[in-house]
C-alpha cells in the first residue's frame, strides 16, 4: 500500500473514532460516505479539521470536500497536489 | 377518567421576554411591527476566530435594564435572564398570581445548556463567575429560579435540542391537565458563551454576513440569546389573554444526527400530530412561524414539510431568527411569545435578513411584516439536532 | 388502573448487564472499571453484539450507554412493523445529561463531540438505529431521579398519543470531571435502565401476559433492576 495511503487510513481511523476497523480493513478506492466506510457529515468535519491540522491544507468548499473525500485515494491524491501547491507558494 | 384528562386547550395568562432586541414584551412588539433586528456585528465576539463577528447578543445596556430587575439572589447570568422574563410574564397577570397557593404554581425549564460560563470557568480551572456551578445542570438553575418566583410546585427541565421550547410548553399543558398545577410558568432561556459559538463554528453553521432564513444566498444561522416565559392556566382560570395553546406534537426522523431529513417527512409528522391533538384541519391555520435558521437544509427541509401538510396553500410563513437570532433552547418559547404578539397586535411579523426567497420556499414567505390580519389559529414549529421536531398549534380567541 | 403490558426491559450498570429475558450477568473480568473516562470506556460493541453498531466508538458516555439498554431489547422493538415504529415514544431522562461531553468539547472542541453535547442525541442515535420516530420526550431530572418519565410514559399511553412507549433512564460521568465540577455532579456514576412498554392492559397483539401498574413505580432504574433480575410481573 501507498505510505501515504496507509497514513491517510490511520489518520482517518483516529479522527472519527471507527470502532474495531485497522488500516488494511479499509478499501482504499471505496467511497468514505454513504456506503464504504459509512462515514456522516460529521465526520466529514472532523476529516476536514484533521487535514488542517496535519498537512496544513483548508478545504474552503463543499464541492472541494465532496472531489477530496471521495475515496482514500482521491484523499491521498488531494493531498499530494495540494501539499506541493502550498509549498510552492510559500517557500520557506 | 379523570376530568383533568380530558381538558386538551390551555391559556396564556402572561407573557415575558429579553432578547438582543430589548427587555420588555414591547422591545418585541416594536421590532415585530418594525421588521427589526439586533443580528448585527457584536463586538463582544471579534476577533477571537469564531466562523462569524455577527451575532444576537444582549447589548450591555439591555443587560442593565435585566439586572435592575432581578434581586441579588439572581447571581448568574442564565438566571437572570430567565428570572426577567418570568416576572414580566408574572406581572401580566395583574395580582391573579399571589392569589394561588406556591404549591400549585410550576415551573417548567427549557434550555440546551444552562450555565455555560460556569462550565467553562471550571474547565480551566477558574473559579465559577457567582462563585458556584449549581446552574450548569438545568435542574439546579430550575430550582432556583422557582424559589425567586415563590413557585413550590413541581419542576421540570426539558432538554430536547432546539426543539426544547416547544416540548417546555407541552409539559407545561400535561402538568395542568394532570391536575398537578393551577398555574405553570414555561421559561426557555440560554446564553451565548464560548461553548455554543465555537461549537456551531467547528460545525461551519453560523453565517458570516448573518443569518437570512429561507433567502435563495442563505449560508447559515446566527446565534442568539435570551429568555421567553409563558404562563399557562386551565381555561376556566379567571385572569388570561384569550390565546390558547390547543395542540403539541413530537417527532423524530431516524436519519442523521446534525442534518436534517432532506425530505421533511419527520417535521411533517409532528405538525400532523400536532393538528391532531388539537383537532383542527390543516386548512385553518393562518400564519406559521417557522424554525426557519438560514442554514441551506434547514430552511429546505421546511419548506418540503410545509408543502407535504398543506399542499399547495401554504398558510403565510415568517421566520424570526433575524430579529433576535437563534436563541437555541430558548427559542420555541420566544418565537411562540412572537406568535402571541401577532395574534393580539393584528400584525403577521416578517422575516428580517430575508432578501430573495429561495425558490423551494413557500410562495407565501412574509419578507416584511402585515398588518391588519389577525390570525385564529398559528403554527409554531422548530426542529434541532438529533433529528427532533416539534409544532404547537395556538389559537387566538377574541377575549 | 395504570397497568401497561411490559415488552422488555434491560439493565447496566458497572457491576452486570442484561435483560429480563437473559437475567443479569457481570460484564467479563477484563472491563476497566477504574478507567478514569468511565467503566463504559473499555467497551466494545462487537464484544456483546453481533450485529454492527458502526457509529458506536464516536459516540459519547450517555449514548453509549443508551445504546447498549436499547440494543439489550431491541429484539422486541424488531417484531413491530414500519407502522408501529412511527408510533413509538422514546423517552429518556438523565441527571446529569450530557455534562461529560460538555467538558471534552471544551478541551478538544471537536465538531463531533460538539453533536453530542445534549443529552437528546441519544434519543437521535436510537431513533436512527431502530427507525423510531417518536413523539419523544427528554427530560433532565434531579440525580437519579426518574419520576418524570414514569410519569410522561404513562401520560403517552393514557392518552393514547403513542401505542407503545421505550422509557430509559441514564446517567454516565466519569472520574476525570474537573474537580470544580464536583460540588454539582457528586462522584463517578454509570448505569443504563430501560423498559419497553407495549400499550395499556388489555393488550392483545403479541401479548407478553406481563403487566404492571405503574402508579406502583416510583424509581425506573429499581424496576428495570428488578425486571431484569427476578420476576416481578404477574
Amino acid at each position: 500500500m501507498d505510505p501515504l495511503v496507509e497514513e491517510l487510513c490511520g489518520k482517518i481511523i483516529r479522527a472519527v473514532k471507527l470502532e474495531g476497523v485497522s488500516p488494511s480493513d479499509i478499501d482504499p478506492a471505496a467511497p468514505l460516505f454513504g456506503t464504504g466506510l459509512g462515514l456522516d457529515s460529521i465526520d466529514g468535519l472532523e476529516l476536514v479539521v484533521m487535514l488542517e491540522r496535519d498537512y496544513g491544507i483548508v478545504i474552503g468548499s463543499t464541492a472541494v470536500a465532496e472531489t477530496a473525500f471521495a475515496s482514500v485515494n482521491a484523499l491521498a491524491k488531494f493531498v499530494t497536489e495540494n501539499q506541493a501547491s502550498c509549498k510552492k507558494e510559500k517557500p520557506l | 377518567m379523570d376530568s383533568t384528562v380530558t381538558a386538551r386547550e390551555f391559556a396564556v395568562a402572561g407573557c415575558g421576554v429579553v432578547t438582543a432586541l430589548g427587555c420588555g414584551m414591547r422591545s418585541l412588539e416594536q421590532a415585530v411591527a418594525g421588521n427589526a433586528s439586533a443580528v448585527r456585528q457584536f463586538d463582544a465576539i471579534a476577533g477571537k476566530g469564531y466562523q462569524s463577528e455577527v451575532a444576537a447578543g444582549i447589548p450591555a445596556a439591555v443587560m442593565a435594564q435585566v439586572d435592575s430587575l432581578c434581586p441579588p439572589a439572581a447571581d448568574t447570568v442564565p438566571l437572570r435572564l430567565a428570572f426577567a422574563a418570568a416576572a414580566e410574564a408574572k406581572l401580566g397577570m395583574g395580582d391573579a398570581w399571589s392569589r394561588i397557593p406556591p404549591g400549585r404554581i410550576a415551573v417548567v425549564l427549557s434550555t440546551t445548556k444552562a450555565d455555560t460560563l460556569a462550565l467553562e470557568a471550571a474547565v480551566d480551572g477558574r473559579p465559577a463567575p457567582a462563585g458556584h456551578c449549581r446552574h450548569i445542570l438545568p435542574m439546579g438553575l430550575a430550582g432556583d429560579l422557582a424559589e425567586l418566583l415563590g413557585a413550590r410546585g413541581p419542576v421540570q427541565c426539558v432538554s430536547l435540542a432546539c426543539t426544547s421550547g416547544i416540548m417546555a410548553l407541552q409539559q407545561g399543558c400535561t402538568l395542568l391537565r394532570r391536575g398537578q398545577a393551577d398555574v405553570v410558568c414555561v421559561v426557555g432561556v440560554d446564553i451565548m458563551t464560548q461553548f455554543v459559538l465555537s461549537g456551531f463554528s467547528s460545525l461551519k453553521s453560523l453565517d458570516p454576513r448573518g443569518c437570512r432564513p429561507f433567502d435563495a444566498t442563505r449560508a447559515g444561522l446566527s446565534l442568539g440569546e435570551g429568555a421567553g416565559a409563558v404562563v399557562l392556566v386551565r381555561p376556566d382560570f379567571p385572569a388570561h389573554t384569550g390565546c390558547m395553546v390547543i395542540g403539541c406534537g413530537s417527532s423524530n426522523d431516524a436519519n442523521h444526527l446534525t442534518g436534517p431529513s432532506r425530505d421533511g417527512a419527520g417535521l411533517a409528522l409532528a405538525i400532523n400530530r400536532a393538528l391532531g391533538a388539537a383537532s383542527l384541519p390543516a386548512g385553518r391555520i393562518e400564519y406559521i412561524n417557522a424554525h426557519g435558521t438560514g442554514t441551506v437544509y434547514s430552511d429546505a427541509m421546511e419548506s418540503l414539510a410545509f408543502k407535504t401538510v398543506f399542499g399547495e396553500k401554504v398558510p403565510p410563513v415568517s421566520a424570526s431568527k433575524g430579529m433576535f437570532g437563534h436563541t437555541l433552547g430558548a427559542a420555541g418559547v420566544i418565537e411562540a411569545v412572537v406568535c402571541f404578539i401577532a395574534g393580539r397586535s393584528g400584525t403577521l411579523p416578517g422575516t428580517p435578513g430575508l432578501g430573495t426567497p429561495d425558490p423551494v420556499a413557500p410562495q407565501s414567505i412574509l419578507a416584511r411584516p402585515k398588518p391588519g390580519v389577525f390570525p385564529h389559529y398559528i403554527l409554531k414549529t422548530n426542529s434541532g439536532f438529533g433529528g427532533m421536531n416539534a409544532a404547537l398549534v395556538m389559537e387566538v380567541r377574541n377575549k | 388502573m395504570k397497568t401497561f403490558a411490559v415488552g422488555a426491559a434491560s439493565y447496566i450498570d458497572p457491576e452486570s448487564w442484561g435483560s429480563d429475558s437473559m437475567g443479569l450477568r457481570p460484564w467479563p473480568a477484563a472491563l476497566d472499571r477504574a478507567h478514569p473516562g468511565g467503566w463504559w470506556e473499555s467497551l466494545r460493541w462487537s464484544d456483546f453484539f453481533g450485529s454492527e453498531c458502526p457509529r458506536f466508538g464516536r459516540a459519547d458516555p450517555l449514548c453509549k450507554l443508551t445504546l447498549i439498554a436499547t440494543e439489550l431489547l431491541a429484539g422486541r422493538l424488531a417484531g413491530l412493523s414500519d407502522e408501529e415504529k412511527s408510533g413509538v415514544a422514546v423517552c429518556l431522562g438523565t441527571g446529569l445529561g450530557s455534562i461529560a461531553t460538555d467538558c471534552s468539547f471544551l478541551q478538544t472542541r471537536s465538531p463531533s463531540v460538539f453533536t453530542y453535547t445534549l443529552p437528546s442525541t441519544a434519543i437521535g442515535e436510537i431513533c436512527i438505529r431502530h427507525k423510531l420516530r417518536g413523539p419523544v420526550r427528554c427530560f433532565m431530572t434531579a440525580k437519579d431521579g426518574c419520576n418524570a418519565v414514569m410519569q410522561e410514559a404513562i401520560d403517552l399511553l393514557d392518552n393514547g398519543e403513542a401505542g407503545s412507549c421505550l422509557c430509559i433512564q441514564c446517567d454516565a460521568i466519569g472520574v476525570t470531571v474537573p474537580a470544580g465540577l464536583s460540588e454539582c455532579v457528586g462522584g463517578a456514576s454509570g448505569y443504563a435502565a430501560a423498559v419497553f412498554l407495549e400499550g395499556k392492559a388489555p393488550h392483545l397483539k403479541n401479548d407478553t401476559g406481563r403487566y404492571l401498574d405503574l402508579r406502583a413505580v416510583a424509581d425506573l432504574r429499581t424496576l428495570c433492576r428488578d425486571l431484569c433480575s427476578a420476576s416481578v410481573l404477574g
